[in-house]
């Protein structure tokens, strides 16, 4: 399994090296200008107030004198809300389209399974070398953000980027297993993203009906993106145990329900 | 142990067309077997039963004595696989392959002998690689673990002569060490010169489990021979021999039944201007024997 792992991983450098390139871009740009934007608080408040209440929660734009307030805060709702996790999401569920239903798809699973590999260790093996890759840009993507405002000379707080490091790789993980999940279980890359962009797209709007609509609230429960909470990490300095909870737990079953599907499917091109 | 590959009433449906009905089979050390069937006829899908690919409906599979579902990762150490469309990673080269498939049973030595008689190329990558080569390195595939069982699924298919030539060779020389070989195809040709029984499949049935000596005795010729007179159509209509087309020029168009000398001899006493003697195929011999 290990040697599948490791060559995995050395497969998929450039995938990693690329998106991790481009995390860091858009962190260095967001902090880059953060001191202008912190100076225009005031007067973007002023064009922000004309604009539907509903158009703001929607895309989670809030009164820019508390985004504004620290750097931390600013990433939070610019950087960590949306365009991180959605980074996060094209990477796991190409990983994961790549690892099992790509090799369907080539009919190169053939190859790989005639070797003396379970399948349930090709999973495994397919899915820890991912794991380790989100790892890699979920720290690069997240702890850069350290250098690059000290670059700037602004105040940061190290301990906010460590446990947005944790909530973001809980979130990558559980979209991860279950974009291997739909992997397993289907024979073309394309239905892999279709399906779990289309499952991640339903997990957003839930949120944002539940935001919008009082009666609704407790629909957030069924979206990943109410637990990925980066303002409680960012600017509270704290986890969700409720979101490490669900992240894991999503993460567990899907993999346990791909394993069973996988193990007990045929492999016919 | 004598037998070494033994399916038994093996049954595999793909929603509700069946794919593979009843087939029992068993195959003995040092057999090459031949797996025979026109196109659709189920041979792929028994292979990729064997190999755990496919999950059968009903039936079992032993191969070396270990069930071919519940052990087959013990078992994939010992079995050597060509697939009927090899696809490999396009950006890994033949040695990252070799590499990546070689076992503690992998003698390199032997492979690198392999490599020199296919008069392969490993350090190429996938992408560059033709039909022909990509095919040996299949074929060097199946043979890094040093395996006692090789199932191939039409392993000549789209080579060469001089290359078909080399790994019959290869295989002759790879049952005289003990070892098995489990093979479909449908070049009959091919079946007569390497093995020695053959399964023949048809409908997803087996229709037929015999010696290739058998075998040959149904062999059937297909002929066109143009006399220069006026063809012999009463002394050549025999019981092996069939018209089955009268040509212009005073040609036939002739069926032959297992033993050709007969009709050599017959049309010896006739001055001919062209004779075209070919194996019919497969689907032929299908057609007058097991239909």
């Amino acid at each position: 399994m290990w040697k599948l792992t490791i060559r995995t991983l050395y497969d998929q450098r450039n995938l990693v090296l690329g998106y991790s390139i481009v995390a860091v871009l858009l962190l260095w740009l967001y902090i880059g200008i953060f001191p202008t934007f912190q100076g225009q608080a005031e007067q973007l408040n002023q064009v922000i107030a004309q604009l539907p209440e509903a158009f703001l929660k929607a895309f989670n734009i809030t009164d820019l004198s508390q985004s504004m307030s620290s750097v931390e805060s600013y990433l939070s709702s610019k950087h960590f809300a949306l365009m991180w996790p959605l980074m996060s999401i094209m990477l796991s569920i190409g990983l994961a389209g790549n690892n099992i239903a790509s090799e369907i798809e080539s009919g190169r699973i053939e190859f790989l399974l005639s070797q003396p590999i379970s399948r349930v260790k090709l999973f495994l093996g397919r899915w820890i070398s991912s794991a380790i890759i989100l790892l890699l840009f979920t720290i690069t993507s997240v702890l850069t953000a350290i250098p690059i405002a000290q670059l700037y000379g602004i105040g940061i707080e190290p301990v906010a980027y460590w446990y947005m490091t944790v909530i973001g790789y809980m979130f990558s993980l559980s979209v991860l297993s279950l974009s291997m999940m739909v992997s397993a279980l289907v024979t073309e890359r394309s239905k892999v993203t279709l399906m779990t962009s289309l499952l991640m797209l339903g997990t957003y709007i839930l949120n944002i009906v539940a935001e919008l609509v009082p009666d609704y609230e407790k629909l957030k429960y069924f979206s990943a993106f109410h637990y990925m909470d980066a303002n409680m990490a960012l600017i509270n300095h704290s986890l969700s145990v409720q979101s490490i909870v669900v992240f894991l737990g999503v993460s567990l079953i899907t993999v346990c329900v791909g394993l069973v599907g996988f193990s007990r499917r045929d492999i016919a091109i | 142990m004598n037998t070494i590959i033994e399916i038994t009433r093996l049954k595999k449906n793909y929603g509700h067309i069946p794919a593979v009905q009843d087939v029992s089979l068993s195959v003995e050390r040092g057999e090459i077997f031949g797996f025979l069937g026109p196109n659709g006829a189920g041979k792929t899908t028994t292979i990729r039963c064997m190999m755990d690919l496919v999950r059968p409906d009903q039936g079992d599979i032993e191969i070396l004595g270990m069930n071919a579902h519940t052990q087959s990762v013990r078992l994939k150490n010992k079995v050597g696989f060509l697939p009927a469309e090899l696809n490999l990673f396009e950006h890994w080269t033949g040695w990252d392959h070799i590499k990546f498939a070689a076992t503690d049973n992998t003698q390199i030595d032997k492979i690198n002998e392999l490599i020199n008689t296919l008069e392969y190329h490993p350090e190429l990558p996938i992408r560059k690689l033709s039909t022909g080569n990509k095919q040996k390195l299949g074929f060097i595939l199946a043979m890094v673990k040093n395996p006692s069982v090789l199932i191939l699924d039409e392993p000549t298919s789209g080579l060469d002569p001089l290359l078909q030539h080399r790994i019959y060779q290869i295989l002759t020389d790879f049952i005289a060490s003990g070892n098995t070989v489990f093979m479909s195809s449908h070049n009959l040709s091919e079946v007569e010169k390497l093995c020695t029984r053959i399964g023949i499949i048809r409908q997803g049935t087996i229709v037929a489990v015999e010696e290739i000596s058998s075998m040959k005795k149904k062999t059937l010729f297909s002929v066109q021979i143009y006399f220069k007179e006026t063809p012999p159509t009463e002394q050549l209509t025999t019981k092996n021999c069939e018209i089955v087309q009268t040509l212009p020029n005073n040609g036939l168009a002739l069926s032959v039944k297992s033993d050709i000398d007969q009709f050599l001899n017959i049309i010896r006493n006739y001055a001919i201007n062209d004779i075209q003697i070919n194996h019919a195929t497969l689907d032929e011999v299908f057609m007058k024997y097991y239909t």
